[in-house]
């Protein structure tokens, strides 16, 4: 099953990269002598973005996104260091900024975001390179550029520069907000850092846009990017939260799916299933409920093979909980469960129209012996005597003494005929029945039977009897057109709940073929042991 | 003669009854089931009764409750216990315990009135009449689990005096000496072990044996 899910924690990690990237940026430009409390301000919230970065790659065991760490990579170059190095590294950096653009293969918006992070990082390194030469003059103001026409045009073109990052800046936050609120935020934390993000990169936009720019080193924008920095720093710290939480969802998991191997049917899935996702609401239904969707409930499906084979009930906030629970043992658990339900379920259906179908026909061939026994037979019987009677007087050969011989006749086929197995078993009990057939038999016939260990218990319930019956009545029939010369039945009964077998040997030439009575034993849940053609056997339940 | 008929087809009983009638047999009672049969025997005080094995309610074996009952009851009347089906275990059940006086016969005898006038009138005489289409059966079942080995022609033997032939009727049907019948069935009463019984008894013995073992 491919569980498609965002990564909350992960794209909360990289907003706030983002953000802590900008803020930089904003406070480059406005303070042009750092102070040590904006800088250690700075640092906190880089420490913060990068710390959550690796979280959430940690959380999700996926490769730790690029764009924060390219951001803290490349942040020493975006401010004012003092350090000639630190600088010279700070553009190696941002010449990487392309491969953070390339990384986002992303859905959207995680590509419009890289896309925002190049555009931004690449419009500040142009104007650096134009406003004064890395190379030469690290530490040159911006009155010391050599070209004369640069020196005309730089603080232009930054301006508008300035404005293109604000407005992508703006669409950003824009994209991003409309996603959460389309999406629902999983978490109150990421809700909250969602909106200390975007106030963040509003309030810088303005700021850029603001006209005329305020001078370098105002306090206002001192303190404006000490604020933004602060606020990056909590927004890391409150997205931390969500990968936090997914840390502890993923050991909780990790320990339901090994309680899913243990506990086997939906009642204990269900429960295993609350207790990750911490949803006390949450209800499992195997196989596919469609249900409407309000606002106090939200469903998800679990899909194997194309087909829906569970849907979990849940409140709307714990779907991302339950989409990280909904692992591929979760799915496959669930599935066999849904397909042992159905087995069961057919099986249940399938055993009882078989009974239902043998029982008929018992029923059906009790209700025509009785028929004939209280109709024709009688009435047959009762001609025969009144013709005997009549033909006392008759030579031996008159019509009326051959008319009462063919009705005796009659009256023993009639007697074959309507005798049912069942009735037999029921008046004689088994052994006595299959004695009866013994008699009948031309093949020398053996029976053994082996009584069960408890009288009270009826080792042969009435189909058990009727199927085994019928079978040896089957077997001394087949054994007879096979020529044998003796047939042994053994009848054992196993025990209470052992159920009881029947077997048949006889030594004919050719082997007996199967009889419609081997699909009665199937039918009464039966088996049948060995069917070789000279010994059959039997299991029946 | 008097007779009981118990039978719970009522074309039966009263076909029955009429061609008993007419063969002398005086029919002073008829039933439809076996309820009251022991008032109405102590009322009429029939030589013998004549019960279908399967009557209501349950249709099953209410003739040889029934049978018992009234071998407790009045133990000089005769039973013929008439079977739409034959069974040893039945045939058992109602001459085990004392098979004077007791007979069963398949239902179908009925159209052979001389046979079922001469079972009635063995029986009242004291004898047992056991059907012997079940004594063949049995004969059958004994030959091939091969219990008591009789030879073919003691078989054959056995199986008349079952029917309640006499020796001499037996070396008739089988035209053979009289001599030779009794040397048989001295062998097969040897071979049961009945040498020391009466006659009659030994007879009735030797056939009992054969469906008990």
């Amino acid at each position: 099953m491919q569980v498609t899910r965002p990564n909350p924690a992960s794209w909360s990690a990289e907003f706030a990269a983002l953000a802590g990237g900008l803020i930089l940026i904003v406070r480059d430009r406005a303070a042009m002598q750092p102070d040590r409390g904006s800088a250690v301000a700075v640092a906190a919230a880089l420490v913060a973005v990068v710390a959550c970065s690796a979280l959430a790659a940690l959380a999700h065991r996926a490769p730790p996104r690029l764009a924060p760490l390219l951001l803290a990579v490349m942040m020493p170059g975006l401010t004012r260091s003092e350090s000639p190095m630190v600088a010279v590294l700070g553009f190696a950096a941002i010449a990487l900024l392309p491969i953070a653009a390339l990384y986002a293969a992303g859905p959207p918006p995680s590509r419009w975001m890289a896309g925002a992070i190049g555009a931004a990082a690449l419009v500040t390194f142009g104007s650096r390179v134009f406003y004064r030469d890395p190379f030469r003059e690290l530490r040159c103001e911006p009155a010391c550029v050599q070209n004369p026409w640069l020196r005309a045009h730089v603080p232009e073109l930054l301006r508008y520069s300035e404005r293109v990052v604000a407005v992508i800046t703006l669409g950003w936050a824009i994209a991003t907000a409309a996603f959460h609120l389309r999406r629902r935020a999983a978490s109150n934390a990421e809700a909250a850092s969602t909106l200390v993000v975007l106030t963040v990169a509003a309030a810088w936009a303005a700021r850029l846009l603001q006209q005329p720019r305020p001078a370098p080193g105002d306090s206002v924008d001192h303190w404006l990017a000490l604020g933004l920095s602060g606020a990056v720093a909590a927004s890391a710290v409150l997205r931390s939260v969500t990968p936090l939480d997914v840390l502890v969802v993923r050991r909780r998991i990790k320990h339901f799916a090994t309680a899913l191997s243990s506990a086997g049917d939906p009642v204990a899935i269900s429960r295993h299933l609350r207790t990750a996702t911490r949803d006390e609401s949450l209800g499992v239904e195997l196989g596919d409920h469609p249900t409407e969707t309000s606002g106090t409930s939200a469903v998800t499906t679990v899909v194997r093979s194309g087909r829906i084979v569970a849907t979990i009930r849940h409140v709307p906030s714990a779907r991302g909980r339950v989409a990280a629970a909904v692992t591929p043992a979760t799915a496959l658990a669930l599935e066999t469960q849904f397909l042992l339900q159905q087995a069961r379920q057919q099986l249940v259906e399938l055993t009882a129209s078989r009974a239902m179908a043998v029982q008929t026909t018992d029923e059906a061939r009790r209700r025509l012996e009785r028929d004939l026994h209280d109709g024709a037979q009688q009435r047959l019987l009762v001609v025969g005597m009144s013709l005997a009677h009549a033909a006392d007087d008759e030579r031996s050969d008159g019509p009326l003494r051959a008319a009462a011989e063919h009705i005796a006749v009659a009256l023993t086929d009639l007697r074959r005929i309507g005798r049912g197995d069942a009735a037999i078993i029921a008046e004689l009990g088994l052994n006595d029945a299959v004695s009866a057939i013994a008699g009948t038999s031309e093949v020398p016939m053996s029976v053994a039977s082996m009584r069960c260990a408890s009288p009270t218990h009826d080792c042969w319930p009435q189909h058990a009897a009727t199927t085994a019956y019928r079978l040896i009545h089957a077997s001394v029939a087949g054994a007879q057109r096979a020529a044998a010369k003796e047939i042994a039945v053994k009848l054992r009964c196993l025990g209470a709940t052992k159920g009881r077998t029947v077997s048949t040997r006889h030594d004919g030439d050719t082997s007996t073929e199967r009889s419609a009575d081997h699909d009665r034993v199937i039918a009464s849940s039966g088996r049948i042991v060995i069917d070789d053609g000279h010994v059959f056997e039997v299991w029946l339940p | 003669m008097r007779v009981i008929i118990v039978d719970d087809m009522l074309l039966l009983r009263e076909g029955l009854a009429r061609i008993l009638r007419d063969r002398g047999v005086e029919v002073v009672g008829e039933a439809a089931s076996a309820d009251g049969l022991i008032d109405l025997v102590s009322r009429t005080t029939p030589d013998a009764v004549i019960l279908d094995i399967r009557m209501p309610p349950t249709f099953t074996d209410e003739g040889l409750v029934a049978a018992a009952a009234l071998r407790e009851a009045h133990p000089a009347v005769a039973i013929l216990v008439l079977s739409q089906f034959l069974d040893a275990a039945h045939a058992m059940r109602l001459l085990q315990e004392t098979p004077e006086r007791a007979g069963y016969l398949l239902k179908d005898r009925v159209m052979d009135m001389a046979t079922l006038t001469d079972a009635l009138r063995r029986l009242t005489e004291g004898e047992t009449v056991i059907d012997p289409t079940i004594v063949t059966q049995v004969m059958r079942r004994r030959r091939a689990s091969g219990a008591v080995e009789l030879t073919d022609r003691e078989q054959e033997v056995l199986s008349l005096v079952a029917e309640g032939l006499s020796n001499h009727a037996i070396a008739e049907r089988l035209v053979i000496n009289e001599r030779t019948v009794e040397t048989h069935t001295a062998r097969i009463f040897t071979k049961f072990g009945l040498s020391q019984s009466p006659e009659i008894h030994r007879r009735v013995m030797a056939v009992l044996a054969h469906l008990r073992s």
